[in-house]
């Protein structure tokens, strides 16, 4: 089941700045996907559509099946913003029932609900502190604690470590381990290329409003070169080698030749096949999300 | 309806953080107590010039000039009244054009609407929240402002003439116009020209030929300064066609406002 479908998604701003172009994208019930793009590509745009902030200039976007104009969907959301703008005027005990109530979590539960996130992000301490003296990595925990006040089956997140600390991303990042594991949806923008890899199941990248690769990390990373072990070398192809960009380890009676990307493991190949060399074992390495990521946007365009 | 109430309460909540509500009460006991400072000087003045009059005359107060000094005492009694009550609507049009005008704006300013408006509230339940918790502000204000007046005509002996008893309710009535009015304005252009342009849209602003004298709707009707000067009351009647017409004008300007709202993107 898609729990966010959008269609042929467009967004032109006035000023004619065409923020979105086309967006055809699917998330499944369960799934942790990972939105990623430079600043610019459209990501905001995109959840704003999602939340009916702003229309759509053309083409559809639904949640569970139905337009993003029902504000009911939302009952089954929680969304946290980059910039986590609360009412300061109210504890952080009593914000959360405020939004609890919002959410429809029924009177008698408010204070248990709120208790209970406020112990999970690690603010129980801080619960009857008013909001104007909390710092931003505070806010930042009450912010991931009103988007989960309804148990919500899909979760957003914008740029959601962007204030913490190291510490604190790694709580947080076990958290989102928690829902997922619990089998939440988990809608994820972030800067942060490791944590990224870190938690999705899969990724999308765009760039100036289009999509530019879409799939599991294992769909989108291809070889990015390899480790070969050979048991004996000899010297003709050792100095063939030498004339490679490969690295080449000489220890006892095995060799290890170190191939820095695809086309050089290639060239190796080749060469240890001239000199009828017995391949032992191949190690490839796949591509990090940080080597598909700047495989997909084109830089001179972003910058 | 849960949502509606629940957002009415927090605008109320984010007012008294603004200290505003406290702010009025104190407007009010300051204008109570300017008003009333004034009023007593007003009767010694009065009563010191007959005085002086009757020994210019080589006579004393006689009963005759004491009744003349409490008639000019009753009319300028009957001034300072319908002073007071114009200062009063003055300030609750005041009140209600900064609440009105800046529920939602201060909202979008802060980025707070995105994180309400995340959560399964319509925008139809957002707006409805945000006037139904400016309406419970303008209701405490005229209740105020009413008892002001009481403890104002108590504390000088005065007569609270008849059109004092329900000025409060006209200057309710009049600010829900007033109030759904610029919470319109304030969703089409900046806040502070929208205040400015719900003051003056009012059709007594504009003379008879003039196509806006028939199209705007008139404040002037719920002014009752004058009556209370004349001492002159009004039929329940009136009181309830003027409640009518305040309704009529609120919702339609409410109704457009909620449509604008509606459509409206949150940049």
């Amino acid at each position: 089941m898609c729990v966010i479908r959008t269609e042929n998604l467009c967004k032109t701003y006035r000023g004619g700045t065409h923020a979105l172009r086309g967006l055809d994208l699917e998330v499944r019930a369960g799934e942790v996907f990972g939105f990623l793009g430079p600043n610019g590509a459209g990501k905001s745009t995109t959840i704003q559509l999602l939340l009916n902030f702003i229309r759509p200039t053309k083409g559809t976007a639904s949640l569970f099946g139905r337009p993003t104009t029902h504000s009911r969907t939302r009952q089954r959301l929680g969304y946290l913003p980059e910039s986590v703008n609360l009412h300061a005027y109210y504890s952080g005990q009593g914000l959360l029932e405020f939004y609890s109530g919002l959410a429809g979590v029924e009177r008698a539960d408010r204070r248990r609900r709120s208790e209970e996130l406020l112990g999970r992000v690690g603010l129980l301490d801080a619960a009857g502190q008013k909001i104007s003296q909390y710092s931003k990595g505070m806010l930042q925990r009450l912010g991931l604690a009103q988007a989960l006040i309804n148990d919500p089956e899909l979760l957003i997140l914008d740029e959601p470590t962007s204030n913490l600390d190291p510490v604190a991303r790694r709580d947080f990042r076990d958290i989102l381990l928690e829902l997922k594991a619990a089998g939440t949806t988990i809608f994820i923008c972030s800067h942060i290329l490791s944590e990224v890899e870190s938690v999705c199941d899969r990724v999308a990248i765009l760039q100036q409003g289009e999509l530019k690769r879409a799939g599991t990390l294992e769909e989108l990373s291809g070889a990015a070169g390899a480790t070969v072990t050979v048991k004996q070398l000899p010297a003709g192809a050792i100095e063939a080698l030498s004339a490679t960009e490969a690295r080449l380890t000489l220890r006892g009676g095995e060799s290890t030749i170190a191939c820095d990307s695809e086309a050089v493991h290639q060239d190796v190949e080749r060469l240890l096949e001239e000199w009828g060399v017995e391949v032992e074992r191949v190690e490839t390495r796949m591509q990090s999300l940080e080597e598909i990521f700047f495989g997909a946007i084109d830089r001179e365009s972003t910058s | 309806m849960r949502e509606t109430l629940l957002i009415a309460g927090d605008s109320i909540r984010a007012l008294l953080h603004q200290r505003l509500l406290v702010a009025l009460m104190l407007v009010m006991l300051g204008l109570t107590a300017a008003f009333s400072v004034a009023v007593t000087e007003m009767k010694e003045s009065v009563l010191q010039a007959a005085e002086a009059g009757a020994e210019a005359q080589g006579t004393g107060l006689d009963e005759e000039g004491l009744q003349e000094a409490r008639q000019q005492i009753d009319m300028a009694g009957s001034f300072f009244l319908a002073a007071f009550y114009w200062f009063a609507a003055f300030g609750g049009t005041a009140v209600t054009l900064f609440i009105c005008c800046t529920a939602v704006a201060t909202d979008l300013r802060r980025g707070t609407i995105r994180m309400v408006l995340a959560k399964p509230v319509s925008r139809t339940q957002f707006l409805l929240g945000k006037y139904c918790g400016a309406i419970a502000v303008m209701f405490s204000y005229s209740a105020l402002a009413g008892i002001a007046l009481v403890i104002f005509t108590r504390s000088n002996a005065l007569e609270l003439g008849p059109a004092a008893l329900y000025s409060p309710w006209l200057m309710f009535c009049s600010n829900l116009m007033v109030g759904s009015a610029a919470l319109l304005l304030s969703l089409l252009v900046h806040p502070l020209v929208a205040a400015v342009i719900a003051f003056f849209a009012s059709a007594s602003f504009f003379s008879s030929p003039n196509p806006l004298h028939f199209i705007l709707p008139s404040y002037d009707l719920f002014n009752v300064s004058s009556l209370i000067m004349q001492g002159r009351l009004i039929a329940m009647e009136d009181i309830l066609t003027l409640t009518l017409y305040a309704l009529d004008v609120a919702a339609i300007f409410l109704l457009v406002a909620l449509w604008r709202f509606r459509s409206k993107e949150l940049l």
